[in-house]
């Protein structure tokens, strides 16, 4: 795994910026601002409290990007950050979930696009709650790695360095964990196709 | 490393969308974020951050060291005390001294040292640490399987490459795939045959439960009496995408 995914990563693209000249915060926000927030969401934050973490994410990438060496890859600096605030966030949950149930659910934060063909976004839901189950099934190690190598789409080496995991252990997991997901797959794959059958 | 399946690739790509956050969201995001830049509130933030960054001090190392060496001092003068001690003894002792003298091959290097070491031996010899968890994580265990297979002798797993075992997914799928489409023409003899194929195959094959799901399904089919193999694989697999069905086959009540 030496360059990026391709497929369903085919717009990563990896932003190296040379040390004189740093990228703008807002070249930044506009290319990772959806990686930040799915990695905040799928650390488990709740989609109101992810739009409070991503910004706390972009402030401190705001004050931190003119010191920023561009020596790593943006993303495996950008997971960092949110690792760590996410953590702190977590820490607080319990205050925040006091808060959480007086707020009630705004749709423009949770309603996704209405699809145009109804039989394709039942199939798009049964695929996503397909990989939600799966992840839930995994450990918190594997978890992290099916979403920066997977989800993301993040090189191996870029993942070992985000993560300071030795990267034969980071290539290991991953193999590891897309035989899984594989496997969950090709299984779906055949009971879909049994229950046509048998109609 | 072998890329995703198809399927893989369009699951993961719905997973990411029910992820992203909506435009909406994102313009408002970088409107708060444009408002807090240099603000109070953005130095709060950054100071948690850095607060958070900030290496802890390296305490405990000098406090084990510390320990250690003082554990070791204590030991060396037991040890010393008690050699002395010892030497005394055997001097003032003609008796012990003559044995000492007359079988010197007895007091072996081994002996003596463990004598020696007697009081810093918990310390100069710590227990072996286990041996630390190896790099490569071991591949999941397939679900137990109910039947005979269980039984019969397995064969030795050998470390496959990435290529070998998508291909052997593959092939796995496409012989549960024939059996399951048998099975729909209603010949299940056919399917077993198919299903002793891939048991032969692949004994312990990714597959594994599916095959023996499938097993079940074919012989509840031809009215043998595996209602209780079915029940108990019912039981260790509730969840399993084939409970309904081997349910329905084996006229078992949910």
């Amino acid at each position: 795994m030496s360059g990026h995914s391709k497929g369903v990563h085919g717009n990563v693209t990896e932003v190296r910026p040379a040390a004189p000249h740093p990228p703008s915060l807002h070249s930044v926000y506009r290319e990772h601002r959806q990686f930040v927030y799915r990695v905040t969401r799928q650390l488990g934050v709740s989609p109101h409290e992810a739009e409070d973490v991503v910004h706390d994410v972009f402030v401190i990438v705001g004050a931190k990007l003119d010191g920023y060496e561009g020596r790593g890859s943006l993303r495996s600096w950008l997971y960092g950050i949110t690792r760590r605030v996410v953590s702190h966030h977590h820490r607080g949950e319990r205050r925040s979930q006091r808060r959480l149930a007086l707020v009630t659910d705004d749709p423009a934060t949770t309603a996704p696009e209405p699809d145009r063909d109804p039989e394709d976004a039942v199939a798009r839901a049964e695929a996503a709650d397909l990989v939600e189950a799966f992840v839930e099934h995994l450990s918190p190690n594997k978890r992290e790695i099916f979403m920066l190598a997977l989800v993301e789409g993040l090189p191996a080496p870029a993942i070992a360095e985000a993560t300071g995991i030795n990267l034969n252990t980071i290539y290991a997991r991953i193999r590891s964990v897309r035989r899984a997901f594989e496997r969950v797959v090709a299984r779906r794959r055949l009971v879909k196709e049994g229950a046509r059958w048998s109609r | 490393m072998e890329s995703l399946s198809n399927d893989a690739v369009e699951a993961l790509k719905s997973y990411r969308a029910r992820l992203d956050s909506t435009p909406g969201v994102e313009t408002r995001t970088w409107a708060r974020i444009e408002a807090t830049r240099g603000s109070a509130d953005a130095e709060s933030i950054v100071s948690h951050y850095d607060a958070m960054t900030r290496p802890t001090p390296r305490r405990w190392p000098w406090v084990a060291v510390a320990a250690a060496a003082a554990i070791v001092f204590v030991g060396l003068g037991f040890a010393l005390g008690r050699g002395s001690s010892w030497l005394s003894e055997t001097e003032s002792d003609p008796s012990q001294q003559s044995i000492y003298e007359a079988e010197p091959e007895q007091t072996s290097p081994r002996s003596v040292t463990s004598k020696q070491a007697v009081g810093s031996i918990s310390i100069a010899e710590p227990e072996p640490e286990p041996a630390p968890e190896p790099a490569v994580e071991a591949e999941p265990e397939p679900d137990p399987i109910i039947d005979a297979d269980a039984a019969r002798p397995r064969p030795r797993r050998r470390s496959r490459s990435p290529a070998s075992s998508a291909s052997d997914l593959a092939a796995e799928i496409d012989l549960l795939r024939r059996a399951k489409q048998a099975l729909g023409r209603g010949s299940s003899a056919e399917a077993l045959a198919i299903l002793e194929q891939h048991r032969r195959r692949f004994p312990r094959g990714q597959m594994a439960p599916d095959r023996h799901a499938l097993q079940l399904e074919a012989r509840c089919h031809q009215g043998s009496a595996h209602r209780a193999k079915a029940r108990r694989f019912l039981e260790r697999h509730p969840r399993s995408p084939y409970a309904a069905r081997l349910r329905k086959t084996c006229d078992l009540s949910p």
